[in-house]
């Protein structure tokens, strides 16, 4: 690709990923270096890689860069982020935006992180394969088991309502 | 496949679910006792509901691995249809099948709606901020900033040829070579080697952003300068200088480098305007022993672009031409810079 295709995939790609990557990490901060890391990583070798690639080159790098990270801080910390799903939710909720949004941060990390790439930039089960380094069966399951989850949740929610 | 920390997330729901293939079990028990952190974040994880299917049995989607448009639609498959029918995996037969099951079982028309409301939108309105940051100048870019720029080469090629004077070696390391003078105030200054690789450029870029930020050194009431020579550029005349560094708005005048010069390395041989043109200048590591200055009454705003232009040049064999009209007070009042891949020309005060 050409230095002018490389700022083209900064101009296209970059609010995606890191929406993605906030998404998963809940940290604005964090997020942004990941974004950083993943533009720095291509830069480093912007001609060897094709730009009707390019998106797939990030996205898979930044999950890979994400990944690693939440490693870094340890597992831990992972674990002090998840409430409990009790079978039943008591937040106030004011739309279904919220519902989903809370629903969704409840979510395993890897079935979070398919869904978002499904959903938020329309990957097929293939291409999320690429990126996780999932197969593709594992790709279906944990979206259908996220999917399930979610559709639970938002009745939870309308049952307290 | 060895189970590590790198993969065991693909195996955890399986064993937490009793699903995990026999063969897995051991090697899987046995990476969580190498690892107790993520034994703990199992066993926490195991005391979640896990979301189960509408007869209250753990989904286990096992049309899967089969096709799922071959399957007749039960109640224990429901909920799989229904995903598999907003996913678009259903062919059309089976769409309709499933729509004319709905039909005949209302009840079943809520949990079907609620699968079409779990998903998910993203937010427009969260962006990146930093795309500006993340760009990189074109080589078309190269030539219209360097009008903005013109100033920077002034003092780069002053740096260069300072740290030629001081130090004739290779350059192997980036390092801060300098406080370099500029309208009176002290500017840090920095080569960056041939040897530098672009993720090391970033990595120096960010942290003279943090030393700009940091000294507060300011260039008439304009942030600081920081000069940053790059001779290890792949660009059309070899040289870049990160314009992001230097502000913008600092025109030609407002450069005062000919009052400064002298003071900034007496080594630097300047010999006025009329004498520029000599050989033994052109060449300024070679001369280094020539010692004769130029009263700072004498050097001109032309004098310094000039030489800076014969440093790059003589640093990175270039080709950069520079040509200027004067008007009768000596000041610039136009110029011309150009190299074998671009030709710029402007008039001072017209932008």
């Amino acid at each position: 690709m050409t230095i002018a295709e490389y700022n083209l995939c900064v101009e296209q790609f970059a609010d995606g990923i890191y929406r993605f990557i906030l998404k998963n990490l809940r940290d604005s901060e964090q997020s942004r270096d990941v974004v950083q890391e993943t533009y720095t990583r291509l830069w480093t070798r912007y001609t060897d890689v094709n730009f009707d690639k390019a998106k797939s080159y990030l996205f898979t790098t930044a999950y890979h860069t994400m990944i690693d990270m939440i490693r870094r801080e340890k597992t831990v910390t992972v674990l002090d982020e998840i409430a409990p799903y009790a079978g039943t939710a008591t937040g106030q909720y004011s739309d279904l935006k919220e519902v989903l949004d809370e629903a969704v941060s409840r979510l395993p990390e890897i079935q979070r992180s398919v869904l978002l790439l499904r959903d938020y930039e329309g990957y097929n089960y293939k291409e999320i394969e690429e990126i996780t380094g999932l197969n593709e069966s594992q790709v279906k399951v944990y979206i259908y088991r996220a999917r399930q989850f979610l559709m639970q949740y938002i009745g939870t929610i309308e049952a307290v309502i | 496949m060895r189970i590590n920390a790198d993969n065991y997330e693909i195996y955890a729901l399986d064993y937490l679910e009793g699903t995990l293939a026999q063969e897995l079990v051991a090697p899987f028990v046995l990476f969580l006792a190498e690892n107790p952190d993520i034994a703990e974040l199992l066993n926490y994880m195991r005391e979640l509901p896990l979301p189960t299917s509408q007869n209250g049995k753990p989904a286990n989607f096992s049309y899967l691995t089969k096709n799922i448009n071959t399957l007749t639609i039960s109640e224990s498959n429901f909920d799989e249809m229904c995903i598999a029918f907003h996913e678009g995996d259903l062919d059309t037969a089976m769409q309709q099948n499933l729509l004319a099951y709905i039909n005949g079982n209302p009840k079943k028309q809520n949990i079907f709606s609620k699968y079409r409301q779990a998903r998910l939108n993203p937010d427009k309105s969260e962006v990146f901020e930093g795309k500006k940051m993340l760009k990189k100048r074109t080589s078309a870019d190269t030539g219209i900033r360097r009008i903005a720029l013109i100033s920077t080469f002034a003092a780069a090629a002053s740096l260069a040829t300072l740290f030629m004077f001081r130090n004739t070696n290779p350059v192997t390391q980036p390092s801060v070579i300098s406080s370099v003078a500029v309208d009176h105030k002290k500017v840090p200054a920095l080569i960056i080697p041939d040897t530098a690789t672009v993720a090391e450029k970033i990595k120096i870029t960010e942290n003279l952003k943090k030393v700009s930020h940091f000294s507060k050194t300011q260039v008439n009431n304009k942030p600081t300068m920081l000069a940053v020579v790059d001779t290890a550029s792949d660009n059309d005349d070899g040289i870049i200088i990160i314009s992001s560094l230097v502000p913008r708005s600092m025109r030609i005048e407002n450069i005062y480098l000919q009052r400064e010069i002298a003071s900034i390395n007496p080594q630097i041989n300047l010999t006025g305007q009329k004498t520029l043109s000599e050989p033994a200048f052109r060449n300024p590591i070679r001369e280094k022993g020539v010692n004769i200055y130029a009263k700072a009454s004498q050097i001109t705003i032309n004098d310094v672009i000039q030489t800076s232009i014969n440093g790059i040049n003589n640093m990175v064999e270039g080709d950069l031409r520079f040509e200027s009209q004067t008007d009768e007070r000596g000041r610039l009042t136009e110029f011309a810079l150009s190299s074998e891949t671009f030709n710029i020309k402007r008039k001072i005060g017209s932008n």
